[in-house]
């Protein structure tokens, strides 16, 4: 192909259109995503210091006896449910978490303040009652607490943050290897 | 929410684009609507870590912001900037 003089070769053309779209991209999805991806990023910093900020309890404790002779879950549920509130007792269990080498489990109670109480296995006794201060976190990094379908407003942050990397060394690097 | 969330940044962006061009009106609703988007996105992310035990029924700037104040600020903010581009006008 001839190149008349004032305009540029073909292969300095898609270079310049792609950094054209790569600048563009990384504008575009940069602002629309700033306060989804500062939302995920300041719940995941809370969540990654969950146990520091006194957001999930921490109960140290050693088995009193073997995990075979642990009481039966639903007698592990009933303690759970007599150690709390009236109102939360009467709400429905999330999730029993059985923990052999710490020797209790973790009963979550499905109430607004996801409430947990920790359990020893053997022998029935109370270790801990509190509130579970992140499982709102955790919903709301994912987005699920907005709805179900709302966990695909994380995963399109998660690919705008990607496309940004992607763009961003593009920007950066392109021009440096093309000098 | 999503509209504020995605639709007031997505305007200010063409409005923002080739700003200095632009009228003093449009710049006017560009820097307010930025300043009233920013700072309801602020107060809608601190709403939205409030945890659920405290909601109440009757909290209505809890719902207002996390869900509206985002839209609701970029547009507050745009009339407060093109009122305040208009009186800078007429003042000269």
């Amino acid at each position: 192909m001839q190149i008349t003089p004032g305009s540029s070769p073909p292969a300095k053309r898609s270079g310049r259109w792609l950094a054209r779209a790569a600048f563009y991209t990384h504008l575009w999805l940069g602002v629309l995503f700033t306060v989804a991806l500062l939302s995920i990023s300041i719940t995941g910093i809370l969540l990654n210091h969950k146990r520091g900020l006194g957001l999930m309890p921490e109960v140290d404790h050693e088995p009193a006896g073997e995990f075979t002779t642990a009481l039966p879950l639903a007698t592990l549920a009933d303690r759970a449910r007599a150690a709390t509130l009236p109102a939360i007792g009467a709400s429905p269990i999330d999730r029993m978490d059985v923990r052999p080498r710490n020797g209790y489990v973790k009963v979550r109670f499905r109430d607004p303040a996801s409430t947990e109480v920790t359990v020893e296995i053997n022998d029935g006794s109370v270790l801990h009652v509190g509130r579970r201060g992140d499982v709102f976190l955790e919903k709301l990094h994912s987005g699920e607490a907005f709805g179900d379908r709302w966990v695909l407003l994380s995963d399109a942050a998660a690919i705008a943050l990607t496309i940004l990397l992607i763009t961003g060394y593009w920007l950066w690097l392109v021009p440096k290897w093309r000098r | 929410m999503l509209a504020g969330l995605f639709g007031a940044p997505a305007l200010l962006l063409c409005a923002g684009h080739h700003l200095r061009r632009k009228s003093r009106a449009v710049r006017g609703a560009f820097w307010g609507g930025l300043a009233g988007h920013t700072i309801a996105s602020h107060a809608a992310i601190w709403y939205s870590m409030v945890p659920p035990e405290a909601w109440a029924s009757n909290d209505t700037i809890r719902g207002l912001a996390g869900f509206y104040g985002m839209l609701a600020g970029a547009a507050i903010g745009t009339a407060v900037g093109l009122l305040r581009a208009g009186r800078a006008h007429r003042g000269s």
